[in-house]
């Protein structure tokens, strides 16, 4: 015997709870990332470059560089190349990272070398400008904070040590004389012999420069953590939205089936007793039956209008994505869908249809023109003409006019028109399928898109109701 | 003389149809459940299908077996007939402008209640326009 125990989920997570895995990196922001530092790292090969330009052009010109700069002839152009070959390296492997299902391993292995490239190139500058005689040292700055942006907290402190321990090694092998002094104002470039390197001096301008790289560690990657949080939680809120939407279109799918499949089935049995199926009816049960068919239609479309009415209240809430429509075929739509009803009537329609942009939720928009082509032929006299013109204004904005030559609506009423479940005696006398609610739908609709709508009406000459739009 | 295939879960409905169907010249069977409907429609193909959407385990059954026929080649090309009482004006609604080759490949659409007047004209539309 299969077994099933209901039992209630676990509660959602609250969207900003911070116990969510911390500075973890999306697919996109991962390759994303990777790619953005090699574009960066095109504007360091370039002033490498510039550098190169100026020590060969320069040369012996400079009254103090002088020697120095010959001295460093080749140096930048050999570090621009290095660099440039590993660039393009590491943007090829990027470039084939982005068509890969999980590049998650692989796009850390990218980024990580190329920081420990920068990290390595840059050590070698430190050591052919000055490591401790400039301050060209705190360039490292520029990469720990380069981390704190694009790696989690943990991995931007990786780094932070990992070009604290280069720096310090570069400094240490300078002391210990394996690695030749080769700085701007080293003894080598003929610099005063008083600026000599002390075990102290050395110390201070280490243990400064590692002291602000780690303060600057710490500053910027709380800022880069709080701002990833914020962005995940976003995330979350918005995948959790669009769930929601989801579930709640799937519910009210489900919610309109089954509320309208009974009223389906009597007006089924219903046309099989009015088509004779089940035998000849005589004209006074013929009637009843077609009060029930014509009652059960009624309940239909009524249900039916309710749950629109629902559904534009909830998205009243949250606004529903708008996006370019083109009216005009929507319109065409709608007056296409009318024609069976309206030629039961003998209405016709007169269209002028110019094609005509507007911005708006498309399944809004033609509910509330199925309601106002709905209401020209519905009331209208048998035999009438509904007016359809669609056009744009001078200031750019669609102007829709429907005219029918129908029953009017009296002018002390009119206000009224558009509340919820109000119809007037001459609609309900003209058409016992009224519901009320079409004209409150499309009150709705012209509410959330700044739809401007004017009604005239004069009784048994018919209503004009012009629709103005936003401007696109 | 058409042969028409009803499927839809609906028993009131089907047997309706059959009956209104038959009384205007077509030969009818009826089908009550998704499950095995494609085997049995390749296996005895009619010259239209009238086919429900929402089935009870599944809201979208009746595109799910729309797009499996036309993967079969005995019955790429047969005409299907969509009936739902969904509402059209929901986002997951549809529409006869929804009709598309790739995610609603059938050829015409009615929105219940059914008129069945409707229903004779546009099946002989389809089993007249389309053989198989």
């Amino acid at each position: 015997m299969a077994v099933f125990r209901l039992v209630s989920p676990e509660p959602m997570a609250p969207v900003n709870d911070h116990r969510r895995r911390r500075g973890s990196l999306t697919r996109e922001v991962l390759v994303s990332n990777v790619l953005w530092f090699t574009q960066l790292r095109w504007i360091v090969v370039a002033l490498l470059v510039v550098c190169e330009i100026l020590a060969v052009t320069l040369g012996r010109d400079l009254p103090i560089l002088g020697d120095y700069l010959e001295r460093m002839r080749s140096a930048p152009l050999i570090l621009a190349l290095s660099l440039a070959g590993l660039n393009v390296g590491f943007r090829l492997h990027a470039r084939r990272l982005a068509h890969v299902e999980r590049p998650g391993a692989a796009a850390y292995a990218n980024l990580w070398v190329q920081i420990i490239s920068d990290l390595l190139i840059l050590t070698a500058v430190v050591h052919l400008v000055g490591s401790v005689e400039t301050f060209v040292a705190f360039a490292y700055m520029f990469h720990c904070v380069l981390a704190c942006i694009f790696l989690s907290r943990r991995d931007s402190l990786l780094v932070v040590l990992l070009a604290a321990g280069l720096y310090s090694g570069c400094v240490a092998l300078e002391g210990l004389g394996i690695l030749p002094p080769a700085g701007l104002f080293s003894a080598a470039a003929g610099a005063d012999p008083g600026v000599q390197r002390t075990p102290l001096y050395t110390a201070i301008q280490v243990s400064t420069a590692i002291a602000t790289w780690m303060v600057g560690w710490y500053l910027t990657s709380q800022l880069a953590e709080d701002v990833r949080v914020r962005e995940q939680a976003l995330s979350l809120a918005n995948e959790r939205l669009m769930r929601a939407s989801r579930e709640k279109a799937e519910h009210m799918l489900r919610t309109t089936h089954e509320l309208k499949a009974p009223f389906a089935a009597i007006d089924t049995s219903a046309q099989l007793l009015l088509r004779g199926t089940a035998g000849a009816l005589s004209w006074s049960v013929r009637d009843v039956v077609e009060k029930i068919r014509a009652r059960s239609r009624k309940l239909s479309t009524q249900i039916l209008k309710m749950l629109q009415l629902v559904n534009l209240n909830a998205d009243a809430g949250r606004s529903a994505p708008h996006k370019q429509l083109q009216l005009d075929a929507v319109l065409k739509r709608v007056i296409r869908a009318a024609e069976p009803a309206a030629s039961a009537q003998r209405v016709t329609f007169d269209c002028a249809v110019a094609p005509v942009k507007i911005t708006g939720v498309e399944d809004q928009i033609e509910m509330m023109l199925a309601n106002l082509i709905a209401n020209a032929h519905v009331y209208s006299k048998v035999g009438g003409e509904v007016g359809v013109r669609l056009r744009t204004e001078a200031d750019n904005r669609a102007v829709l006019t429907i005219t029918d030559h129908g029953i009017g609506i009296r002018a002390e009423k009119l206000p009224r028109i558009f509340e919820d479940y109000y119809h007037t005696t001459e609609a309900v006398r003209h058409n016992e399928m009224s519901t009320g609610l079409g004209l409150a739908i499309v009150r709705h609709v012209a509410l959330a898109h700044d739809i401007e709508l004017t009604v005239e009406s004069e009784p048994d000459r018919g209503t004009t109701v012009t629709a103005r739009f936003a401007r696109p | 003389m058409p042969r028409i295939t009803v499927l839809d879960d609906d028993l009131d409905f089907t047997d309706a149809a059959a009956q209104v169907l038959a009384e205007a010249g077509h030969t009818v069977s009826v089908l009550n459940e998704v499950e095995g409907a494609l085997d049995r429609l390749e296996a005895n193909p009619p010259d239209v299908l009238i086919l429900d959407v929402m089935f009870p385990e599944d809201s979208q059954a009746g595109f799910t077996l729309a797009r499996a026929i036309r993967a079969r080649k005995k019955i790429a090309r047969l005409p299907i007939l969509i009936l739902s009482a969904i509402n059209t004006r929901f986002p997951l609604g549809f529409g006869p402008h929804d009709l598309d080759e790739d995610w609603m490949p059938v050829q015409d659409f009615l929105e219940k209640p059914i008129d069945f007047d409707a229903l004779i004209e546009r099946v002989g539309r389809l089993a007249g326009a389309t053989p198989q």
